[in-house]
C-alpha cells in the first residue's frame, strides 16, 4: 500500500480489499482511522482505560483475521464496531464488579482550580457509575448513539437487532441516566 | 410523544414529522423541557467521556497490533480464503513472518484475564505481595480440603480383628473378637458349629 502524501484518503472498501490480501499498510490506515472512535466506544462500555485499549487491540486483530468473511454488505465501521461492541460487552459481563475506574485516576486537565477539579471528578465518576449500572446492551446503544452519533439503523446493524429494539433500549437507558444524574442538572 | 421527541433529538424523524414537532415545541413548554434535558444529557456524556478519550495517546496501538498480525493472519479459516493454494501459501508466509505463532496465540488468550484479577487486589495490599498472598491462600485452601479427606480414610488395620476365644457347640459357635483402640470387643454368634482356634489362623 503506497499512499501519496497529501493525496485523497483511500476509501474503506479499497483498504479492506488490500488488507484482505495481506497488505498490513492498508490495515494500518484503517486502524488509525478508527482507533479513536473505537477507544471511545470501548471505554464507554467497560469504563476502564487500560481494559478499553486491550479490547480495541483485540477487536482490530479479530477484524483482521475475519476480513475474508466481510462481504461488504454493510460499511466497514459498523461491521468492525459489531466485533468491538461484542468484545466489550463480553468483557463487561465477566468483570462487572471491578469496572469502575477511580475518579482520581482519570485526571482532568481542563479543571481550572481544585474545587472545579473535585466537582468534575465527582461528576465524571457519577456518569461512569450511571453508565456502568445499565445493562450492557443499553450501555452499548447509548455509547454508539450519544458518543459516536451513529443512526438508529447503524446501531441496529452493529447490535444485530431491529430498529425498534434500538429505540427502546435508548429510551430506557436515557431515563435511567437522567434519574441517576438528576442532581447534576445544570452542571 | 416522548419517543417522538427522542427521535427528534436524534435527527431520526421524517422531514414532515420533524416540522410538525418543531411547531409543537414552540407551543409546549413541557416538551421543550424534555428536549432540553435530552440534549443536556448528551452534552454531559460527550464532555465527560468523549473529550478525555480524545486526549489518550494511541500511538502505541498500531505497533502492538502489527507485532501480532503475523499470528492473526494464519487463521485461514476465519479469513475465509477462497483459494486453498493461495491460502496455504499465505499461511506459510505468515508463519515465517511471525515465527512465534504459539506464543502470540497464548498471549491473546490470557490478555484480558490477569488484569481483571489483579484489580481485585485491595488498595492496601502492595502489588509485590499479591503473588505470595495468592500462593499462601491456595496452600490454605488445599490443606483445608486435604486434611479432612486424609482423616476420614479407612485404616486397613481396623479391618483386622483378633480372635480372643472360641466357644463351639454342634450347631453354633460364639467367637469373641478382641477390641482395638478404635473399636470395642465384638461377640460374634455364628450358626457354624464346631469352630476352634485353628479355624482363625493369625
Amino acid at each position: 500500500m503506497t499512499q501519496v502524501p497529501g493525496g485523497p484518503s483511500p476509501a474503506d472498501e479499497e483498504l479492506v480489499a488490500q488488507a484482505r490480501n495481506g497488505d498490513a499498510a492498508a490495515f494500518r490506515i484503517l486502524v488509525e482511522r478508527y482507533q479513536g472512535r473505537a477507544y471511545s466506544i470501548a471505554c464507554g462500555v467497560v469504563g476502564h482505560r487500560e481494559d478499553a485499549l486491550e479490547i480495541v487491540q483485540e477487536a482490530f486483530l479479530k477484524a483482521f483475521r475475519m476480513l475474508g468473511g466481510f462481504r461488504g454488505e454493510s460499511s466497514f465501521y459498523t461491521w468492525f464496531y459489531r466485533i468491538l461492541v461484542n468484545l466489550a460487552i463480553d468483557f463487561r459481563r465477566k468483570v462487572r464488579p471491578v469496572l469502575l475506574e477511580a475518579p482520581d485516576r482519570l485526571g482532568d486537565a481542563r479543571a481550572s482550580n481544585p474545587v472545579e477539579e473535585v466537582h468534575r471528578g465527582e461528576l465524571r465518576a457519577a456518569i461512569t457509575a450511571a453508565i456502568a449500572a445499565l445493562p450492557p446492551e443499553q450501555q452499548a446503544v447509548v455509547v454508539l448513539r450519544e458518543i459516536e452519533g451513529l443512526s438508529y439503523a447503524e446501531i441496529a446493524e452493529v447490535e444485530q437487532v431491529p430498529i425498534g429494539t434500538v429505540m427502546s433500549r435508548l429510551f430506557y437507558a436515557r431515563r435511567k441516566l437522567q434519574a441517576a444524574l438528576a442532581r447534576y442538572r445544570g452542571a | 410523544m416522548s419517543n417522538t421527541l427522542d427521535r427528534y433529538v436524534d435527527g431520526e424523524l421524517p422531514v414532515a414529522v420533524r416540522a410538525r414537532t418543531e411547531a409543537h415545541l414552540v407551543a409546549c413548554a413541557g416538551c421543550r423541557d424534555y428536549v432540553a434535558r435530552l440534549e443536556e444529557l448528551r452534552g454531559l456524556l460527550r464532555l465527560e467521556l468523549l473529550e478525555p478519550a480524545r486526549a489518550v495517546d494511541l500511538s502505541g496501538l498500531w505497533p502492538a497490533i502489527e507485532a501480532r498480525l503475523g499470528s492473526a493472519a494464519v487463521d485461514a479459516e476465519a479469513a475465509g480464503m477462497a483459494d486453498g493454494a493461495a491460502g496455504a501459501a499465505r499461511l506459510a508466509e505468515a508463519e515465517a513472518r511471525s515465527g512465534s505463532i504459539g506464543r502470540s496465540g497464548a498471549h491473546a488468550e490470557v490478555l484480558l484475564f490477569p488484569r481483571a484479577v489483579a484489580r481485585l487486589r485491595p488498595a492496601f495490599v502492595p502489588t509485590w505481595l499479591v503473588g505470595p498472598l495468592a500462593a499462601a491462600a491456595a496452600a490454605v485452601v488445599l490443606l483445608a480440603v486435604a486434611l479432612p479427606i486424609a482423616s476420614f480414610r479407612v485404616d486397613p488395620v481396623d479391618r483386622v480383628a483378633t480372635v480372643a476365644s472360641v466357644e463351639s457347640g454342634e450347631s453354633a459357635s460364639v467367637v469373641l473378637l478382641a477390641g482395638t483402640p478404635s473399636q470395642p470387643p465384638v461377640i460374634w454368634v455364628t450358626d457354624a458349629g464346631g469352630l476352634t482356634d485353628e479355624d482363625f489362623p493369625l
